[in-house]
């Protein structure tokens, strides 16, 4: 039997074909339920121990993989480190450049530059900037919060947004609450985050003076100003994701609503609220979660842009400035590092499953 | 039995629903245009470009009165790679080390050297063609403690001079300086390979950066970066990576104002990529000092929270041109290219007017080298056409590459509106020249234009430096860095290349300035006729400073000091 996340993903797919067809998105249907069954969880633990354990694996898969497409992509790109590294007047000459090439390892055959990267991989060292950046592991320690900062804040106003919205337009489906949800979830999806971002510049942060304009404060030096200062970025970046989620918790929802055993509790007396958001929003929160994980990737994405805007300090910034300044190590660094984080995100979606759905855990 | 809930059969597409949704989408559409994205309607109907400016200061103003004290936070949009001056690779981050550092000699603010400006030689001179002695300001010590005196002079040039250093400055100075010696204490000497003039304008760049020794030795060529020790008004205090740079009050400043500044606690440079960040930065008050984007000029000269000062002729704008790659070889396609260039257009399209047309390559801040008489390049369509023609070029024939790098919208670094080159583009096209714009990233330019040289030109400027002989030997000598291609000769069908290499040198071993200027007057009216770069426009610079401070000067040759700005 495939894993949960297998299943609901290849579920997923195949309603999505549906739907470039024309057919209604569906929530899965819960295969490993049977009534009366009296499911076996014994050996819960073992079963997680082993499914975090596979998700590791796949993960170091992944940074594998990764690793062998950045260091090659990198330097297939145009342009010459070198050249950047020692300046415009190309007054070098061509002694200098040869010993500027050795010092920045350049001058090795590519697979020996590979193996010595990975080598150092190992222990933890990503290498040294060759743009000032200094040691690319500490620059990457030092960035990588602030980014997961503002990812998770921007996946938490993108929750807020969207849970309720697609809660009260599958409750009114079909009514004109429906359609203004869903031209603001379109409106979400359609809308630039960079020009989002730059409209909250002006008028909160200029204009009413609300929020400051640009940069980061970490949280240790105050909570209020930590989230005032990261309030405008996440909601630009949030807003973004917001839109799909609205829609998927919308069309979810629809279809567990329809479910026989909703009508049951609804026959049975409950109140509307309580059938809907207990027994409704639970069930259709599989496919939700399995959407958000997708969106690991496309936060970190949206991360580069909001964080030019802002003027915040974290990786995406520092991807930015790298790929210009064609600084590989720092480039590979990033790469690598975001590449691991999105697949961790996804397996940490996976678990979620567990906690969602006792089926799950029991299977 | 069930309800059919799919929804999409349940949308169904009315007349009615129609009409009213056409009718929604029409009244937002109108709503929005007359919102809007206007533009500044401010840059048609400004005045000349010189009636933004506010009164020009000569002299830190109310020097007397003003107190210590203040942090003077400054919006950037990208942070240098690393501090030390001489090591410095881009003029763009001049403002940065100058704050740092002092230059041997230094200009003040109308481009004139003396002992009295932030140079740290209080007087010079040249004994004969080929030797100068420098003496030295007493008292002057380092960030560090380390005393300032004539072996930390000989110690920094021999290491500018060092091909293990990579100074960029390495290459203008080698050609020029034998030596140097440390007569005593605070007297050093300069032993010359050749005459040359711009030995003085050499000193007051990169390669005259006096930094600590003992600095050096601590940190090395590398530390030095993120370890910047002058004997400047300001030292560096704290550097967070992508964030912000403060620079604090070195209270044992020397090099001027006998101790009078510099007044500011701090320098707080912030890192804000975006153009329109800072502005909403400098109008909420969360920085104080920004290069205003041409755009902004018009809505902030009549703002009276800020002072907006503007300087004008810091460099010229327009494309370097490689005069030996076909069909750029032939001197009449470039001639022609002038020639089918409207430069007021241009100006209008790609600067919102707020500049004017260049008339050669020395700076108009340079006064005592600028010749406002030269015949600049012009517009003339018909001879354009008729250039072709004679060269035996039909339509369409004449093809060829310029790289262009991303713009920013500030004054003094870029546009608003339309990209010089895609104006000058469809310009072109008008008489049957096609050019292509290539952008390339910068590591990728340097390549192409300087060592490949397989680029037919690119879209920059040369932005104004205290003595025009580097620039002009740089740019237009057949032997100059800058001049890819290096064409020599001279040659009615390729241009007088030879002749304008010999004005150069000549002009180079000239000290008289008069006679200098004449002859970089004359070279500088071949380089237009011959038409060895286009010219579009004079570049300026535009600051914003909150009312709360004054005191701002372009010291520096129009990079700007902080050391007089002070709490209003």
């Amino acid at each position: 039997m495939d894993s949960p996340g297998t299943e609901l993903a290849r579920a997923l797919i195949g309603q999505c074909i549906a739907l470039s067809r024309g057919h209604v998105c569906v929530a899965p249907e819960p295969r490993f339920f049977k009534a009366g069954s009296g499911v076996d969880v014994g050996g819960g633990t073992k079963l997680l121990g082993r499914f975090v354990l596979q998700r590791m694996l796949a993960a170091a898969g992944v940074a594998l993989l990764v690793s062998v497409g950045v260091f090659w992509l990198v330097r297939a790109l145009p342009g010459d480190p070198v050249t950047l590294y020692l300046g415009q007047s190309m007054s070098f000459d061509d002694q200098t450049y040869r010993t500027t090439r050795s010092q920045l390892g350049l001058d090795e055959p590519l697979p020996v530059q590979y193996a010595k990267w990975m080598g150092r991989l190992m222990r933890a060292d990503l290498g040294r900037s060759s743009r000032g950046q200094g040691e690319v592991t500490q620059a990457i320690r030092d960035r990588l919060p602030v980014t997961a900062q503002l990812c998770v804040a921007a996946m938490l106003i993108a929750v807020l947004v969207s849970f309720p919205a697609g809660t009260i337009a599958a409750s009114h489906r079909g009514g004109i609450v429906d359609r203004v949800v869903t031209v603001f979830a379109m409106s979400g999806v359609a809308m630039p985050s960079f020009w989002l971002a730059i409209l909250l510049v002006l008028v909160f942060g200029s204009k009413l003076g609300w929020f400051p304009v640009y940069g980061f404060v970490p949280i240790q030096d105050g909570f209020l100003e930590w989230a005032r200062h990261l309030a405008m970025p996440a909601f630009a970046l949030g807003i973004s994701l917001a839109g799909p989620l609205t829609r998927q918790v919308r069309a979810s929802l629809v279809e567990v609503l329809n479910e026989d055993y909703i009508r049951t509790a609804r026959a049975k007396g409950l109140k509307r609220r309580t059938v809907t958001l207990q027994h409704g929003l639970r069930n259709a929160l599989l496919p939700v979660v399995t959407v958000m994980g997708l969106q690991i990737g496309h936060l970190l994405g949206g991360a580069v842009v909001i964080e030019q805007v802002f003027a915040i300090p974290g990786m995406g910034r520092l991807a930015v400035q790298s790929i210009i300044q064609s600084d590989y190590a720092v480039i590979q660094g990033v790469v690598l590092v975001s590449a691991v984080a999105v697949v961790l995100a996804n397996a940490l979606a996976d678990l979620c499953y567990g906690f969602l759905d006792p089926r799950v855990r029991a299977s | 039995m069930e309800e059919n809930r799919n929804y999409w059969e349940s949308r169904r597409v009315t007349r009615r629903s129609a009409l009213r949704a056409a009718g929604l989408t029409a009244v937002g559409s109108a709503g929005l245009a007359i919102v809007g994205c206007g533009d500044d309607d401010d840059a048609t109907s400004s005045a000349s470009p010189s009636a933004v400016s506010s009164s020009p200061q000569t002299q830190p103003t109310q020097a007397v009165a003003a107190k210590k004290g203040g942090s003077l936070k400054v919006a950037i949009g990208a942070q240098p790679d690393g501090l030390s001056g001489s090591l410095n690779s881009s003029g763009k981050f001049d403002t940065f080390w100058q704050q740092i550092y002092n230059c041997l000699v230094w200009f003040d603010e109308n481009m004139a050297s003396s002992g009295k400006a932030a140079g740290l030689a209080s007087s010079w001179e040249r004994t004969d063609d080929k030797t100068y002695v420098f003496t030295l300001k007493q008292g002057v010590t380092f960030h560090d403690g380390t005393p300032f005196d004539a072996d930390v002079v000989k110690f920094n040039i021999e290491r500018v001079l060092d091909p293990k250093t990579n100074a960029p400055a390495r290459a203008q100075f080698a050609p020029v300086v034998a030596s140097v010696a440390a007569l005593d204490k605070y007297k050093v000497q300069f032993n010359l390979k050749r005459a040359d003039a711009s030995l003085l304008g050499l000193l007051a760049d990169r390669g005259g950066v006096m930094e600590s020794p003992a600095a050096i030795q601590k940190y090395g060529n590398d530390g030095i970066k993120m370890n910047p020790v002058g004997t400047g008004p300001f030292k560096l205090k704290e550097w967070i990576k992508d964030d912000h740079i403060t620079l604090s009050r070195f209270d044992g400043y020397k090099a001027d104002g006998d101790g009078s500044y510099p007044y500011l606690d701090e320098v707080v440079w912030k890192v804000i990529p975006q153009e329109t960040v800072q502005v909403a930065a400098i109008r909420s008050g969360d920085v104080d000092f920004i290069d205003l984007p041409i755009a902004a000029i018009s809505e902030f000269k009549g703002d009276s929270n800020f002072r907006v000062m503007r300087k004008d002729g810091v460099g010229w704008l327009g494309f370097f041109l490689n005069c030996s790659l076909a069909p750029l070889d032939d001197v009449r396609v470039r001639q022609a290219i002038s020639y089918a260039i409207d430069r007021d257009k241009l100006i209008k399209g790609a600067y919102a007017g707020q500049s004017k047309p260049s008339i050669g390559p020395i700076w108009e801040a340079l006064s005592s080298y600028y010749d406002a008489t030269l015949k600049p390049q012009t517009y003339d369509k018909k001879k354009a056409e008729a250039l072709l023609q004679e060269a035996g070029f039909k339509s369409g024939d004449v093809k060829f590459e310029v790289s262009a790098t991303p713009p920013s919208g500030q004054a003094g670094y870029g546009v608003a509106g339309e990209q010089p080159e895609v104006i000058v583009q469809s310009m072109l096209k008008e008489v049957g020249i096609e050019m292509k714009i290539t952008p390339v990233g910068k590591d990728t330019f340097d390549r192409f234009w300087f060592k490949d040289q397989n680029l037919h030109g690119y879209s920059s400027g040369y932005s104004l430096r205290s003595d025009p002989g580097d620039m002009m030997f740089g740019a237009y000598h057949k032997d100059g860095t800058y001049n890819a291609g290096h064409g020599s000769g001279d040659d009615p069908k390729r241009g007088r290349f030879d002749e304008v290499s010999n004005l150069i040198v000549q002009a180079n071993s000239e000290y008289d300035v008069a006679k200098r200027k004449s002859l970089f007057s004359k070279a500088q009216q071949i380089i237009n006729d011959d038409v060895r770069s286009l010219f579009f426009a004079d570049n300026f610079r535009v600051i914003a400073l909150r009312k709360e401070f004054d005191g701002f000067t372009w010291y520096g040759a129009g990079k700007g000091s902080y050391r007089t700005v002070h709490r209003a």
